[in-house]
Protein backbone atom coordinates (compact mmCIF):
# COMPACT_ATOMS: atom_id res chain seq x y z
CA UNK A 1 0.00 0.00 0.00
CA UNK A 2 1.04 3.49 -0.67
CA UNK A 3 0.16 5.43 2.77
CA UNK A 4 -1.11 8.79 1.43
CA UNK A 5 1.76 10.15 4.08
CA UNK A 6 4.39 8.86 1.91
CA UNK A 7 2.83 10.95 -1.34
CA UNK A 8 1.45 13.92 0.13
CA UNK A 9 2.20 15.70 -3.17
CA UNK A 10 0.09 13.77 -5.47
CA UNK A 11 -3.20 14.72 -6.39
CA UNK A 12 -6.67 14.09 -6.60
CA UNK A 13 -9.63 15.26 -8.09
CA UNK A 14 -12.62 13.56 -6.70
CA UNK A 15 -15.29 16.90 -7.34
CA UNK A 16 -16.65 14.54 -10.33
CA UNK A 17 -16.77 10.94 -8.72
CA UNK A 18 -20.09 9.08 -7.46
CA UNK A 19 -19.67 7.12 -4.09
CA UNK A 20 -22.73 5.13 -2.57
CA UNK A 21 -22.40 4.73 1.06
CA UNK A 22 -24.25 1.90 2.41
CA UNK A 23 -24.78 2.01 6.69
CA UNK A 24 -28.00 1.39 9.06
CA UNK A 25 -26.98 3.92 10.82
CA UNK A 26 -26.86 7.69 10.11
CA UNK A 27 -23.98 8.55 12.64
CA UNK A 28 -22.24 5.47 10.10
CA UNK A 29 -23.04 7.32 7.22
CA UNK A 30 -22.28 10.59 8.56
CA UNK A 31 -18.85 9.73 9.86
CA UNK A 32 -18.38 8.40 5.75
CA UNK A 33 -19.32 11.36 4.35
CA UNK A 34 -17.85 13.44 6.34
CA UNK A 35 -14.68 11.98 5.25
CA UNK A 36 -15.56 11.96 1.74
CA UNK A 37 -16.51 15.30 1.85
CA UNK A 38 -13.45 16.23 2.96
CA UNK A 39 -11.75 14.32 -0.27
CA UNK A 40 -13.19 16.72 -2.45
CA UNK A 41 -16.54 14.06 -3.37
CA UNK A 42 -19.18 16.18 -4.33
CA UNK A 43 -21.31 13.33 -5.02
CA UNK A 44 -22.04 11.10 -1.85
CA UNK A 45 -25.35 8.98 -2.21
CA UNK A 46 -26.25 7.72 1.05
CA UNK A 47 -28.12 4.37 1.41
CA UNK A 48 -29.60 3.29 4.78
CA UNK A 49 -30.83 -0.20 4.36
CA UNK A 50 -30.47 -3.01 1.60
CA UNK A 51 -33.35 -2.07 -0.19
CA UNK A 52 -32.38 1.38 -0.82
CA UNK A 53 -29.01 0.07 -1.65
CA UNK A 54 -30.31 -2.09 -4.59
CA UNK A 55 -32.52 1.01 -5.78
CA UNK A 56 -29.77 3.29 -6.33
CA UNK A 57 -27.29 -0.04 -8.10
CA UNK A 58 -30.20 -0.44 -10.47
CA UNK A 59 -30.68 4.00 -11.11
CA UNK A 60 -27.78 5.22 -10.76
CA UNK A 61 -23.51 4.33 -11.43
CA UNK A 62 -21.03 4.37 -8.82
CA UNK A 63 -17.17 5.62 -8.67
CA UNK A 64 -16.85 3.87 -5.84
CA UNK A 65 -19.16 1.94 -2.98
CA UNK A 66 -18.58 1.72 0.66
CA UNK A 67 -20.73 -0.67 2.37
CA UNK A 68 -20.98 -1.66 6.23
CA UNK A 69 -20.80 -5.89 6.67
CA UNK A 70 -24.01 -5.61 8.49
CA UNK A 71 -26.77 -3.81 6.78
CA UNK A 72 -30.28 -3.44 8.24
CA UNK A 73 -30.99 -7.35 9.52
CA UNK A 74 -28.88 -8.53 6.68
CA UNK A 75 -25.49 -9.18 5.76
CA UNK A 76 -23.59 -6.63 3.85
CA UNK A 77 -21.74 -9.84 1.84
CA UNK A 78 -25.16 -10.70 0.26
CA UNK A 79 -25.38 -7.25 -1.13
CA UNK A 80 -22.00 -6.98 -2.36
CA UNK A 81 -22.00 -10.78 -4.09
CA UNK A 82 -25.28 -9.78 -5.53
CA UNK A 83 -23.72 -6.83 -7.10
CA UNK A 84 -21.23 -8.52 -8.51
CA UNK A 85 -23.72 -11.06 -10.09
CA UNK A 86 -26.43 -9.70 -11.10
CA UNK A 87 -25.87 -5.08 -10.93
CA UNK A 88 -25.89 -3.58 -14.25
CA UNK A 89 -22.26 -4.00 -16.01
CA UNK A 90 -21.27 -0.66 -14.91
CA UNK A 91 -21.88 -1.29 -11.06
CA UNK A 92 -20.79 -4.82 -11.28
CA UNK A 93 -17.10 -4.12 -11.75
CA UNK A 94 -17.42 -1.29 -9.63
CA UNK A 95 -14.72 -0.93 -6.88
CA UNK A 96 -16.05 -1.96 -3.20
CA UNK A 97 -14.80 -1.39 0.38
CA UNK A 98 -16.44 -3.34 2.99
CA UNK A 99 -16.34 -1.47 6.33
CA UNK A 100 -17.00 -3.14 9.81
CA UNK A 101 -16.55 -2.90 13.60
CA UNK A 102 -16.24 -6.01 14.09
CA UNK A 103 -14.52 -8.52 11.77
CA UNK A 104 -13.06 -11.53 12.98
CA UNK A 105 -11.07 -13.31 10.65
CA UNK A 106 -14.04 -15.36 9.28
CA UNK A 107 -15.55 -12.33 8.43
CA UNK A 108 -12.71 -10.50 6.56
CA UNK A 109 -12.42 -13.89 4.67
CA UNK A 110 -16.31 -13.58 3.43
CA UNK A 111 -16.18 -9.91 2.33
CA UNK A 112 -13.50 -10.93 0.58
CA UNK A 113 -14.83 -13.40 -0.80
CA UNK A 114 -18.02 -11.93 -2.01
CA UNK A 115 -16.02 -9.38 -3.97
CA UNK A 116 -15.07 -6.54 -1.73
CA UNK A 117 -11.75 -5.03 -2.95
CA UNK A 118 -10.90 -3.83 0.22
CA UNK A 119 -11.57 -4.23 4.14
CA UNK A 120 -11.43 -1.66 6.31
CA UNK A 121 -12.16 -1.22 9.65
CA UNK A 122 -14.12 0.68 11.98
CA UNK A 123 -13.51 2.99 13.90
CA UNK A 124 -12.63 4.85 10.45
CA UNK A 125 -9.29 6.54 9.98
CA UNK A 126 -8.90 9.02 7.13
CA UNK A 127 -5.50 8.10 5.75
CA UNK A 128 -6.39 4.45 5.46
CA UNK A 129 -9.47 5.34 3.56
CA UNK A 130 -7.52 7.19 1.80
CA UNK A 131 -4.62 5.31 0.97
CA UNK A 132 -7.15 2.49 -0.10
CA UNK A 133 -8.67 4.81 -2.63
CA UNK A 134 -5.68 5.83 -4.23
CA UNK A 135 -4.53 2.22 -4.39
CA UNK A 136 -7.67 2.07 -6.50
CA UNK A 137 -6.65 5.10 -8.66
CA UNK A 138 -3.13 4.01 -9.36
CA UNK A 139 -3.53 0.12 -9.52
CA UNK A 140 -5.11 -2.03 -12.45
CA UNK A 141 -6.84 -5.25 -10.65
CA UNK A 142 -8.17 -8.06 -12.99
CA UNK A 143 -11.61 -8.72 -12.66
CA UNK A 144 -13.17 -12.59 -12.40
CA UNK A 145 -15.91 -13.99 -13.15
CA UNK A 146 -16.20 -17.65 -12.49
CA UNK A 147 -19.43 -20.22 -11.33
CA UNK A 148 -17.96 -19.57 -7.67
CA UNK A 149 -16.47 -16.15 -7.14
CA UNK A 150 -17.37 -12.67 -9.36
CA UNK A 151 -15.20 -9.92 -8.88
CA UNK A 152 -11.60 -8.50 -8.08
CA UNK A 153 -8.92 -10.69 -8.68
CA UNK A 154 -8.22 -12.07 -5.10
CA UNK A 155 -4.58 -12.58 -5.80
CA UNK A 156 -3.32 -8.93 -6.40
CA UNK A 157 -0.45 -9.42 -3.45
CA UNK A 158 2.06 -10.96 -5.13
CA UNK A 159 2.82 -13.60 -2.19
CA UNK A 160 2.65 -16.48 -4.43
CA UNK A 161 0.24 -19.46 -4.49
CA UNK A 162 -1.69 -20.73 -1.31
CA UNK A 163 1.35 -22.95 0.33
CA UNK A 164 -1.08 -25.96 0.74
CA UNK A 165 -1.82 -25.77 -3.09
CA UNK A 166 0.55 -26.59 -6.06
CA UNK A 167 -1.75 -23.72 -8.31
CA UNK A 168 -4.56 -24.00 -10.37
CA UNK A 169 -3.82 -21.04 -13.17
CA UNK A 170 -1.57 -22.12 -15.84
CA UNK A 171 0.83 -19.67 -14.58
CA UNK A 172 1.04 -20.47 -11.33
CA UNK A 173 4.44 -19.93 -9.62
CA UNK A 174 5.44 -21.68 -6.48
CA UNK A 175 6.60 -19.27 -3.66
CA UNK A 176 9.82 -21.45 -3.57
CA UNK A 177 13.04 -20.74 -5.25
CA UNK A 178 13.34 -22.61 -8.01
CA UNK A 179 17.13 -24.20 -9.27
CA UNK A 180 18.95 -21.76 -12.05
CA UNK A 181 18.46 -23.43 -15.40
CA UNK A 182 21.85 -22.70 -16.27
CA UNK A 183 25.26 -20.70 -15.70
CA UNK A 184 25.00 -17.79 -18.15
CA UNK A 185 27.02 -18.44 -21.80
CA UNK A 186 29.78 -16.47 -22.85
CA UNK A 187 29.77 -15.79 -26.25
CA UNK A 188 32.48 -17.99 -27.02
CA UNK A 189 30.81 -20.37 -25.56
CA UNK A 190 27.72 -19.38 -28.05
CA UNK A 191 29.83 -19.49 -31.09
CA UNK A 192 31.51 -23.01 -29.94
CA UNK A 193 27.73 -23.96 -29.89
CA UNK A 194 26.06 -22.49 -32.64
CA UNK A 195 29.35 -21.25 -35.32
CA UNK A 196 27.67 -22.22 -38.61
CA UNK A 197 30.58 -24.40 -40.24
CA UNK A 198 31.07 -25.01 -43.67
CA UNK A 199 30.94 -28.42 -44.71
CA UNK A 200 33.53 -29.93 -46.72
CA UNK A 201 32.21 -32.28 -49.23
CA UNK B 1 -12.24 -26.06 -20.72
CA UNK B 2 -11.75 -23.35 -17.79
CA UNK B 3 -15.46 -21.45 -16.97
CA UNK B 4 -13.08 -18.87 -15.36
CA UNK B 5 -12.97 -15.41 -16.96
CA UNK B 6 -10.26 -12.90 -16.25
CA UNK B 7 -10.46 -9.36 -17.84
CA UNK B 8 -8.84 -5.96 -17.15
CA UNK B 9 -11.14 -2.87 -15.50
CA UNK B 10 -10.53 0.22 -15.35
CA UNK B 11 -11.78 2.15 -12.81
CA UNK B 12 -13.10 5.70 -13.39
CA UNK B 13 -10.83 6.09 -10.34
CA UNK B 14 -7.71 5.95 -12.11
CA UNK B 15 -8.68 9.57 -13.93
CA UNK B 16 -9.38 11.21 -10.86
CA UNK B 17 -5.85 10.35 -8.64
CA UNK B 18 -2.45 11.36 -9.64
CA UNK B 19 -3.26 13.91 -12.02
CA UNK B 20 -2.64 17.72 -12.29
CA UNK B 21 -5.34 19.03 -10.87
CA UNK B 22 -7.46 18.66 -7.48
CA UNK B 23 -6.36 18.46 -4.05
CA UNK B 24 -2.77 17.08 -2.54
CA UNK B 25 -3.19 14.13 -0.13
CA UNK B 26 -1.82 15.92 2.14
CA UNK B 27 -4.74 18.63 1.85
CA UNK B 28 -7.84 16.17 1.49
CA UNK B 29 -6.70 14.34 4.51
CA UNK B 30 -6.23 17.31 6.28
CA UNK B 31 -9.62 18.07 5.59
CA UNK B 32 -10.96 14.96 6.33
CA UNK B 33 -9.64 15.19 9.95
CA UNK B 34 -11.33 18.50 10.17
CA UNK B 35 -14.25 17.36 8.97
CA UNK B 36 -14.56 14.34 11.49
CA UNK B 37 -13.96 16.74 14.37
CA UNK B 38 -16.65 18.93 14.00
CA UNK B 39 -18.44 15.30 14.56
CA UNK B 40 -17.66 14.50 18.03
CA UNK B 41 -20.19 15.97 19.67
CA UNK B 42 -23.22 14.13 17.09
CA UNK B 43 -20.46 10.61 17.60
CA UNK B 44 -20.36 11.01 21.47
CA UNK B 45 -23.83 11.28 21.69
CA UNK B 46 -24.15 8.54 19.16
CA UNK B 47 -22.10 6.20 21.29
CA UNK B 48 -23.37 6.77 24.98
CA UNK B 49 -27.42 6.29 23.10
CA UNK B 50 -25.55 2.65 21.79
CA UNK B 51 -24.32 1.61 25.23
CA UNK B 52 -27.40 2.36 26.85
CA UNK B 53 -29.41 0.46 24.62
CA UNK B 54 -27.07 -2.48 24.96
CA UNK B 55 -27.48 -1.94 28.58
CA UNK B 56 -31.06 -2.07 28.62
CA UNK B 57 -31.44 -4.92 26.52
CA UNK B 58 -28.61 -7.42 28.08
CA UNK B 59 -27.10 -5.40 31.31
CA UNK B 60 -28.50 -5.50 34.68
CA UNK B 61 -27.84 -9.48 35.36
CA UNK B 62 -30.40 -10.60 32.64
CA UNK B 63 -31.47 -14.04 33.57
CA UNK B 64 -32.57 -15.53 30.56
CA UNK B 65 -30.94 -16.15 27.56
CA UNK B 66 -31.92 -13.58 24.86
CA UNK B 67 -33.75 -14.95 21.54
CA UNK B 68 -31.17 -15.38 18.86
CA UNK B 69 -32.43 -12.00 16.93
CA UNK B 70 -32.03 -10.68 20.12
CA UNK B 71 -28.36 -11.37 20.63
CA UNK B 72 -27.59 -10.79 16.75
CA UNK B 73 -29.04 -6.74 17.59
CA UNK B 74 -26.51 -7.08 20.80
CA UNK B 75 -23.86 -7.56 17.82
CA UNK B 76 -25.01 -5.11 15.49
CA UNK B 77 -25.50 -2.54 17.73
CA UNK B 78 -22.11 -2.71 19.37
CA UNK B 79 -20.33 -3.17 16.08
CA UNK B 80 -22.33 -0.06 14.86
CA UNK B 81 -21.08 2.64 17.86
CA UNK B 82 -17.63 1.35 17.34
CA UNK B 83 -18.04 3.56 14.09
CA UNK B 84 -17.93 6.60 16.86
CA UNK B 85 -15.07 5.82 18.55
CA UNK B 86 -12.25 7.71 17.01
CA UNK B 87 -10.09 9.84 19.54
CA UNK B 88 -8.89 8.85 22.99
CA UNK B 89 -10.01 7.77 25.29
CA UNK B 90 -12.64 6.12 23.06
CA UNK B 91 -10.47 3.32 20.98
CA UNK B 92 -10.44 1.32 24.33
CA UNK B 93 -14.15 1.43 24.36
CA UNK B 94 -13.91 -0.21 20.49
CA UNK B 95 -11.51 -2.92 21.65
CA UNK B 96 -14.62 -3.61 24.20
CA UNK B 97 -17.06 -3.22 21.99
CA UNK B 98 -15.53 -5.77 19.81
CA UNK B 99 -14.66 -8.70 22.53
CA UNK B 100 -18.24 -8.33 23.19
CA UNK B 101 -19.40 -8.69 19.84
CA UNK B 102 -17.18 -11.83 20.09
CA UNK B 103 -18.72 -12.66 23.18
CA UNK B 104 -21.72 -12.26 21.91
CA UNK B 105 -21.25 -14.39 18.51
CA UNK B 106 -20.10 -17.05 21.23
CA UNK B 107 -23.41 -17.10 22.69
CA UNK B 108 -25.13 -17.25 20.21
CA UNK B 109 -23.63 -20.55 18.89
CA UNK B 110 -25.02 -22.19 22.07
CA UNK B 111 -28.00 -22.47 24.46
CA UNK B 112 -26.04 -21.86 27.32
CA UNK B 113 -26.73 -18.39 29.45
CA UNK B 114 -25.18 -17.15 32.65
CA UNK B 115 -26.88 -14.58 34.67
CA UNK B 116 -25.53 -11.35 33.31
CA UNK B 117 -23.29 -13.56 30.51
CA UNK B 118 -22.43 -9.75 28.97
CA UNK B 119 -22.32 -7.90 32.39
CA UNK B 120 -18.44 -7.82 32.37
CA UNK B 121 -18.00 -6.47 28.82
CA UNK B 122 -20.77 -3.97 28.75
CA UNK B 123 -19.34 -2.37 32.46
CA UNK B 124 -16.04 -2.55 31.10
CA UNK B 125 -17.09 -0.51 27.99
CA UNK B 126 -19.04 1.84 30.48
CA UNK B 127 -15.66 2.51 32.28
CA UNK B 128 -13.78 2.96 29.62
CA UNK B 129 -16.18 5.48 27.85
CA UNK B 130 -16.07 7.36 31.34
CA UNK B 131 -12.09 7.42 31.45
CA UNK B 132 -11.64 5.24 34.22
CA UNK B 133 -9.25 2.24 32.95
CA UNK B 134 -5.88 3.21 31.92
CA UNK B 135 -5.04 2.05 29.10
CA UNK B 136 -2.51 -0.12 30.39
CA UNK B 137 -5.31 -2.01 32.04
CA UNK B 138 -6.89 -2.65 29.14
CA UNK B 139 -5.41 -5.53 28.03
CA UNK B 140 -5.86 -7.42 30.72
CA UNK B 141 -9.60 -6.71 31.62
CA UNK B 142 -9.74 -7.77 27.63
CA UNK B 143 -7.76 -11.13 28.46
CA UNK B 144 -10.47 -11.57 31.39
CA UNK B 145 -13.26 -11.29 29.03
CA UNK B 146 -11.77 -13.47 26.97
CA UNK B 147 -11.16 -15.97 29.97
CA UNK B 148 -15.25 -15.55 30.70
CA UNK B 149 -15.50 -17.09 27.33
CA UNK B 150 -13.60 -19.78 28.21
CA UNK B 151 -15.37 -20.46 31.39
CA UNK B 152 -18.64 -20.56 29.74
CA UNK B 153 -17.64 -22.74 26.94
CA UNK B 154 -15.75 -25.27 29.81
CA UNK B 155 -19.24 -25.02 31.87
CA UNK B 156 -21.74 -25.55 28.47
CA UNK B 157 -19.40 -28.41 27.68
CA UNK B 158 -20.06 -29.90 31.62
CA UNK B 159 -23.93 -29.55 31.36
CA UNK B 160 -23.81 -31.23 28.29
CA UNK B 161 -21.63 -33.97 28.63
Amino acid sequence: MVAPADKPELRLDLRSAHVLCADSTSIGLDIIAQILHGFGVAQVVRACGPQEFRDWIKKKTFDLIIVDAEIGDHEGFELIRALRTSAPEANRVVPVVCVSGYLPKSRVVAARDCGANFVVAKPLSAGVLLDRIVWLGRHDRLFVESPNYVGPDRRFKNSGIPSDTGGRRAGDLSVNVGHPIGANMSQDEIDGMLKPQRLGL
Amino acid sequence: MSKVKLRPVRYRLRDMVGGTRGVRVSEALARAEANLEQTAGVRWAALDEGLQELVRMIGHGRAERPGDDELKHVRRTASSIIACCMEQPLPSVARVLAKLCEMTDSLLASRYWVAGALDPAIELALLCRRGEVPEAHVGPLLDALDACIARYRAEEEDVTA
